[in-house]
């Protein structure tokens, strides 16, 4: 009788002191049911919640098993044009060379312009748009562009250099380059991809785009 | 001796005159590389690359595809302005222009045909370089100590040679007993340690010390398991992309908000979908430590070809399914945008130092005590001048309303 007990108070110190979850493992829970949303959570894949309190191994909400479901084509999204409404209208010229140059000829910034200037150089847009377009140029732009615009960012200076030489700049003695690119293109630009650089629509609202292009044209008029 | 030199000397100045003819030749027929490689990186460099398309078609070989006459004279005409060509309708623009994915040349109209010709002898120089020997990242060579497998296989053949100890020592006790029996001496030691063993357990005292100690131990141990039921401190999955944080965050500092974009916008930080990959990727084909393998299944995602540098038209996309390592129950809530831009809160304080993680895993424990003691400590911070500050007041976010239960459980 002792050597049973003795042997299952050891069984049951091994059992426990094994319960970690460093491999891979999630823990266990109290109560799955208060753990796992019953409506759907774009980052919680709803088959595998389901299957994990209710024992329904394929059932899930949308047909193609996907939690993170695409927007419906069109859809605007509620926060773009919280400040204006011309960018309440989803972008409407189309991704092609007729689009570009239109955007070019007619696209204009919707900031106000109340003629601040940063170190003497003059911006077209409030003091507030421009230092948010310098935080958002130095998360989404520099790592190719560079902190000062030249092309020289990390992925062109650092480890393997894998941009090196393939990044066009902002501010060029001999204006070539981007040094006469029009705010439009910027935003043709940001909004499609160019060349080499992708569409930033997913990343930068509307209203970033055009903070974004107001921190930009400070490099274009720097000599 | 007087005629050697004689000869020697012709002999050199023969060599010298024909390297000069040859080398003027060369030079007359092809421009001049030098100025044609500064023309390449102010005006190509952006769109084409000499070995693989980039934007636009591989540079290698173009001399070849547009021999001298009347197909260079027709290359001159696309590079001062190709859109021209393609509204003319001209059959080879137009041709061009469908095979890379309708995205037009930008007309170059200050390119004379000699700049022309030294950008092609540029790419000319380059193309008969030795191509580069592919150089094996340093430290390729897996550290053998760093493999956990390692230090299994030494932990088993540790056991191994234990248990082989073990039975040796059984078989020589066994033997040496049973010889000092049948001599009818005294009988091995070994039989009265055992007697004293038994007589231990079945003295009350023992036993009881015994299972006390097991119970107080259990219990302890049994404590700290429950109170980390449901918590995933140190989870640590494995990804379907080996994705390193390390390469991207810390060796070439992008910032966190580069991919997770909506740490300023939303409850959730996002996680990427595939098209912010491909910002970079469409260009970086090759990584510094898995080569194509982990890059090839983001370009399997999305439909892309590496190859021709374009994206497949009609592909099926397969979203990447991603192992989620943060979770919190449904029933408490957390918003990211409102500890990131009101708290003014860095990522690395909740997440630790991610740019340093090969993977990922869960540094802090994001259990409730968790998040109360920081509500109680932290300081709030408010805005002065445009900045986040420490406040005047030593507020904290408990004095602010922090740890009502509505606070996160609603």
């Amino acid at each position: 009788m002792r050597y049973i007990f003795i042997t299952v108070c050891i069984a049951a110190l091994a059992f426990l002191s094994s319960c970690n979850y460093q491999n891979g493992e999630r823990n266990i829970e109290y109560s799955p049911n208060m753990y796992h949303s019953i409506p759907p959570e774009p980052y919680s894949q709803a088959a595998d919640d389901w299957a994990e309190w209710t024992g329904v191994r394929e059932q899930t909400v949308f047909r193609d098993g996907l939690n993170a479901q695409r927007a419906p084509e069109g859809t605007v999204p509620r926060a773009e044009g919280w400040y204006h409404s011309e960018a309440f209208q989803p972008y409407h010229l189309e991704n092609d060379t007729a689009g570009y140059r239109i955007a070019g000829e007619q696209l204009t910034s919707p900031l106000e312009n109340v003629g601040y200037a940063d170190d003497g150089i003059p911006v077209d847009c409030t003091k507030e748009s421009y230092e948010n377009g310098k935080r958002l140029y130095t998360v989404y732009c520099s790592p190719c562009h560079g902190n000062n615009g030249d092309g020289q960012g990390n992925l062109a200076t650092l480890n393997n250099k894998p941009f090196e030489g393939i990044v066009p700049t902002y501010k060029s003695a001999d204006g070539t380059g981007l040094k006469n690119m029009t705010a439009g293109k910027m935003f043709h630009s940001i909004t499609y991809g160019k060349g080499q650089m992708g569409s930033y629509a997913s990343q930068l609202t509307p209203q970033q785009r055009w903070e974004v292009i107001c921190y930009v044209q400070h490099f274009q008029r720097m000599d | 001796m007087r005629h050697f030199v004689l000869r020697l000397s012709t002999f050199i100045l023969t060599l010298c005159l024909s390297g000069l003819l040859g080398l003027s030749s060369l030079q007359a027929q092809d421009g001049d590389p030098a100025n044609g490689e500064s023309l390449y990186r102010t005006n190509c460099a952006t769109c084409h690359k000499i070995a693989r398309n980039l934007t636009g078609p591989a540079l290698s070989k173009v001399y070849e595809r547009y021999p001298a006459g009347e197909d260079r004279l027709w290359l001159y005409e696309w590079v001062r302005n190709s859109p021209g060509l393609i509204a003319d309708g001209d059959e080879r623009a137009v041709a061009l222009f469908e095979q890379y994915n309708r995205v037009a040349m930008l007309p170059f109209p200050n390119l004379e045909d000699q700049d022309i010709e030294d950008i092609l002898a540029y790419v000319k120089a380059e193309d008969e370089k030795e191509p580069e020997v592919a150089v094996t990242p340093a430290g390729g060579a897996a550290d053998p100590l760093a493999d956990p497998a390692f230090y299994y296989a030494l932990f088993g053949l540790v056991a191994v040679l234990l248990i082989i100890a073990l039975l040796l020592v059984i078989i020589t006790a066994t033997l040496v007993s049973a010889v000092r029996a049948k001599e009818n001496k005294e009988p091995l030691a070994f039989a009265d340690v055992s007697n004293r063993a038994r007589g231990m357990l079945k003295n009350n005292f023992v036993m009881t010390t015994l299972v006390v100690v097991l119970l107080v131990g259990g219990a302890l141990k049994y404590i700290e398991f429950a109170r980390d039921i449901s918590l995933n401190q140190g989870y640590m999955p494995e990804q379907p992309i080996a994705y390193s944080h390390k390469l991207h965050a810390g060796d070439y500092k992008i910032e966190c908000e580069y991919c997770h974009s909506g740490v300023t916008k939303s409850k959730n930080a996002w996680i990427p979908s595939v098209n912010v990959c491909m910002n970079c990727h469409k260009t970086i084909q090759e990584g510094p430590t898995t080569g194509t393998e982990e890059i090839a299944k983001i370009y399997a995602a999305i439909g892309f070809d590496p190859e021709k540098g374009q994206y497949i038209e009609g592909y099926e996309q397969k979203p990447v399914k991603w192992e989620r390592i943060h979770n919190l129950p449904d029933h408490a809530y957390f918003n990211h945008a409102q500890h990131v831009v009101l708290g003014g809160l860095e990522c690395q304080e909740c997440h630790g130092p991610i740019e340093e993680m090969e993977v990922v895993y869960q540094y802090s424990n994001l259990g409730m005590g968790w998040c109360v003691s920081c509500h109680r400590e932290e300081k709030v911070k408010s805005l002065v001048k445009g900045k986040l500050q420490p406040n005047s007041l030593d507020l904290t976010v408990e004095d602010m309303g922090g740890l009502n239960c509505a606070r996160c459980h609603y």
